[in-house]
């Protein structure tokens, strides 16, 4: 039978209310820093550079003093999809040339150095984004969060870019998650006391899994569409004008420290991606390890 | 209500773009946003189905912000590894509500001879397309309906473009050219059956709703191969399931809703987004 509870699914990360330096970081300096270090380890291909960024990445979550536990739990969840991957990135990438030595070869199967590369640069990336994206939301609230961003954003005004109202539009989405998640669980309610199967769900037809879903989504829609309609009259009677001359309720401060973590993680960033690293096997074999 | 000194993002558009990324949310948080499909990932999903309307009743802009907190949201708490990657999670998913508006926007205003033209060029197309392939393959050299023993000098197959060498290649390629031409056939016949129907408004809706699912799974799919996540000779045929369940689903669902909006809108009066 289905479950009716949705209320409690709806979390957006899991801010963690404790005391450490990170926590007192500026949202702008995290949505910064993190930023730095995800292009920086989404555009590095060296594993030696990944397992520097991996290492830094676990400095930070130890000294933001959350729970590892909380952080693992997703890179649990996702571990069997992992394993997949893995394998199939170990025996398949194998044909990817340049492929460096070949170790093992057996009809379409083939492992090589490039596929093994593949593989640990993969493992050390997803563990470092878990760790980044748990920890932004898990040291910074949400709302904290969406003031940051428009703050960023604000040069970007001058181009064109509409940074008060997309700042407004998170506000409001966040806003409206759990209204409609109570309202999705009325329906489903109401729906299922009309006998309306929400069971079974039909594999092989589309079309007929879409029509079931349709007693649950359109009203879901037609609310959401009826909630945005009266919250668009109730800012236009009070003459909402987005942009310009509005103050704010958070006023958002830079301290030196700040500045000092935005500096550091940029100036890390460019080192690790600009720094000519050499590769793992070719340092091994330089300590007489000529086997990888 | 648009004012001297507002800016072309109004008020409407703010909240209904809000809205609608807070369903894009709620679908991906619940299990609402999956529906069961024999491929191995066992889902597919109507996540994507928010940005496709946004863009159809809010314009590309809306469509653009509503995919992009998705595909943020999806970054920020997926379990799956590989939407860990920004370039996998994020990016892709910004296009969806652009392209869904655009073919929106080009076919909603077609009349009857613009859609008889348009299922005409289609169909001369295909044509062209079959003829092309079944008589006059680059790369082998010779031009008969008779399957074309390949010509084994290798001056003439290697000044051709696309460089098509021995048997296999020949019948993949004529193979892919046939299932491009059934599928043009079947656009022809829909287009025609709906245009006579004077059903075009339902007709640009659901081409948003196909362009808009197609264009994340394709980016999806693409970005994961580029990235190293997958090989193309795997993902490719597992995903493809899923892709076609997507789109109907995702016609059904958006044809739906945008009807229901419309209602709601006219109901309503006033001023539009």
């Amino acid at each position: 039978m289905q479950n009716f509870e949705l209320l409690r699914n709806v979390t957006i990360g899991q801010y963690i209310p404790i005391d450490s330096p990170i926590h007192r970081l500026d949202p702008r300096t995290k949505i910064l820093a993190a930023t730095f270090l995800i292009v920086g380890i989404s555009f590095n291909s060296a594993v030696i550079a990944n397992v520097i960024f991996l290492l830094a990445v676990l400095a930070i979550a130890l000294i933001s003093r959350v729970p590892l536990k909380y952080v693992m739990r997703g890179f649990i969840l996702g571990l069997p999809i992992l394993i997949l991957i893995f394998v199939m990135q170990l025996f398949f990438q194998g044909w990817v040339e340049p492929s460096g030595r070949v170790y093992f070869e057996w009809g379409f199967i083939r492992v090589t150095r490039y596929s093994i590369q593949l593989m640990v640069i993969s493992l050390i990336r997803v563990v470092a984004f878990i760790f980044l994206t748990s920890l932004i939301t898990m040291t910074s609230t949400t709302t904290e969060l969406t003031h940051g961003m428009e703050r960023l954003l604000e040069p970007f005004r001058r181009i064109g870019l509409p940074s008060h109202e997309l700042a407004l539009v998170m506000m409001i989405a966040l806003r409206f998650v759990p209204t409609l998640a109570e309202e999705m669980e009325r329906i489903m309610k109401a729906q299922a006391s009309r006998g309306a199967d929400l069971g079974t769900r039909r594999m092989w037809r589309p079309d007929k899994a879409a029509k079931n879903i349709l007693p649950l989504i359109v009203p879901l829609f037609m609310n959401a569409f009826r909630r945005a309609e009266d919250l668009v009259l109730a800012m236009e009677a009070r003459c909402y004008v987005s942009g310009e001359g509005r103050t704010k309720y958070v006023e958002l401060h830079n301290s030196v420290v700040d500045y000092a973590v935005i500096a550091a993680t940029f100036a890390f960033m460019l080192l690790m991606m600009f720094y000519p690293w050499p590769s793992l096997h070719s340092v091994l074999a330089g300590y007489g390890f000529d086997w990888l | 209500m648009q004012t001297a000194n507002q800016p072309a993002f109004g008020v409407r558009r703010i909240v209904i773009t809000g809205i609608l990324a807070a369903v894009a949310i709620l679908l991906g948080a619940t299990r609402l946003g999956f529906l069961p499909v024999p491929n191995p990932s066992g889902n597919a999903t109507i996540m994507h189905v928010p940005a496709i309307i946004a863009g159809i009743i809010a314009g590309p802009i809306s469509g653009l912000i509503v995919g992009g907190i998705f595909g943020l949201y999806s970054f920020l708490t997926s379990v799956t590894p590989f939407f860990k990657d920004p370039l996998v999670a994020i990016l892709p998913r910004l296009f969806i509500g652009v392209t869904a508006y655009y073919s929106y926007r080009s076919l909603r205003g077609i009349n009857r001879n613009t859609g008889y033209t348009l299922a005409a060029i289609i169909a001369a197309l295909v044509a062209v397309l079959l003829y092309i392939s079944f008589t006059n393959i680059p790369g082998a050299a010779d031009a008969s309906l008779v399957y074309p023993p390949p010509n084994p000098d290798p001056a003439v197959t290697s000044r051709s473009l696309i460089n098509l060498q021995g048997t296999a290649a020949v019948r993949a390629y004529q193979a892919i050219a046939v299932i491009i031409g059934l599928i043009g056939i079947a656009v022809v016949v829909v287009l025609i059956r709906f245009v006579q129907q004077d059903k075009i408004e339902m007709l640009a809706v659901s081409t948003a709703a196909i362009v808009g699912t197609l264009t994340n799974t394709i980016l999806v799919v693409g970005m994961l191969i580029v990235r190293g996540w997958f090989p193309a000779a795997v993902i490719i045929p597992a995903v493809l399931p899923q892709a076609f369940a997507e789109i109907v689903i995702a016609v059904i669902v958006t044809a739906a809703v945008v009807a229901g909006w419309q209602q709601l809108d006219s109901d309503r009066g006033g001023s539009s987004v």
